[in-house]
């Protein structure tokens, strides 16, 4: 018994000094909380299980003048979806992914995001261009619906210029 | 089995045998005390051999449990987490045009870096001592970050 107790215990402080350590959180998640430009997307998939996957593409309209910068809030205004990544349009000087918050996307209920692009590019669009591609996941049986307004928009000397936003929906290949 | 020609190899012939017994005979006798002597040494030795491995046996999981849980209190990470915060927060309250940025404020700042232009030192939010494409990097994240 005392034999018994003396092989056990260091090995029952082992597992839960381990297991202490594995609760905490890694440094990582929250470093890149605070640093890291949060640009990557996430590619949708095709469904999984009772899953829908589709898109949100957002458009912006800026008219006449040349679109350098702008920036967007996406929001789910029914239905339970989540956005699960972001790409870039198709607009000349939008094609890489914009800026967004990945972490806190995620966690947000109902679903919500800003996005936002500049463009140093002197071959800007104008009119009406598709800047960005939202991914959202939901329930099989759900038919979210959304809403999409202008925080933002610039031209070429940085000066902020009126716009309009507008999104499509599509479903995932 | 008593040794014989034919199990060959533990087989002395007598007369060798005796000899052999001749030349390695210790004309020394070791006195039973120093024999105890020896014994009661290699027993120490043993001994704190056998306390020591006992002692290893608590220590190490003891050291990890403590490194656990001064790790799992003090995260280092979140002194990092703390450092960043403040840096943005204390610019935030310096910078131009500065209570919520846009992202306007990462082209313009962006766009004066093209051009050659040096930024306003305002703009250096990491506080690297320079304002330079992480700035825009960060400007653009803070235009973005949810609450």
């Amino acid at each position: 018994m005392k034999a018994t107790t003396r092989i056990l215990a260091p090995a029952a402080l082992t597992l839960v000094a381990l297991a202490v350590a594995g609760t905490a959180p890694g440094p990582l998640d929250r470093t890149q909380r605070q640093d890291e430009p949060t640009t990557r997307p996430v590619s949708a998939s095709s469904p999984v299980g009772a899953m829908r996957f589709s898109y949100v593409d957002i458009y912006i309209d800026s008219h006449e003048r040349p679109l350098a910068a702008f920036e967007v809030e996406l929001r789910a205004t029914s239905g339970d979806a989540k956005f699960v990544g972001v790409a870039g349009g198709d607009a000349r000087g939008f094609q890489d992914p914009p800026y967004y918050d990945r972490r806190r996307m995620e966690l947000q209920k109902p679903a919500r995001i800003i996005i936002g692009a500049f463009s140093l590019s002197p071959d800007l669009p104008t009119g009406k261009t598709r800047v960005a591609r939202v991914s959202v996941a939901s329930e099989a049986n759900e038919n979210p619906s959304y809403a999409v307004r202008v925080i933002a928009a610039g031209t070429t000397d940085g000066s902020q210029i009126p716009a309009d936003a507008t999104f499509a929906e599509g479903a995932a290949q | 089995m008593p040794a014989s020609p034919e199990n060959h190899e533990d087989y002395l012939p007598p007369d060798l045998q005796r000899r052999l017994e001749r030349i390695y005979q210790s004309p020394i006798r070791v006195p039973p005390e120093l024999d105890e002597a020896i014994l009661r040494a290699a027993h120490k030795r043993f001994a704190n051999v056998r306390r020591f491995r006992s002692l290893l046996r608590w220590a190490i999981p003891a050291a990890a449990a403590a490194a656990a849980i001064v790790i799992a209190v003090w995260q280092p990470w979140q002194v990092v987490h703390r450092q960043a915060t403040p840096i943005i927060a204390a610019r935030r309250e310096s910078a131009p045009a500065a209570q919520k940025y846009t992202i306007l404020d990462a082209y313009r700042v962006a766009r004066q870096l093209q051009q050659g232009r040096k930024p306003d030192a305002r703009w250096d939010l990491n506080g690297d001592g320079t304002v330079d494409r992480m700035d825009v990097d960060l400007i653009a994240s803070e235009a973005v970050r949810l609450q």
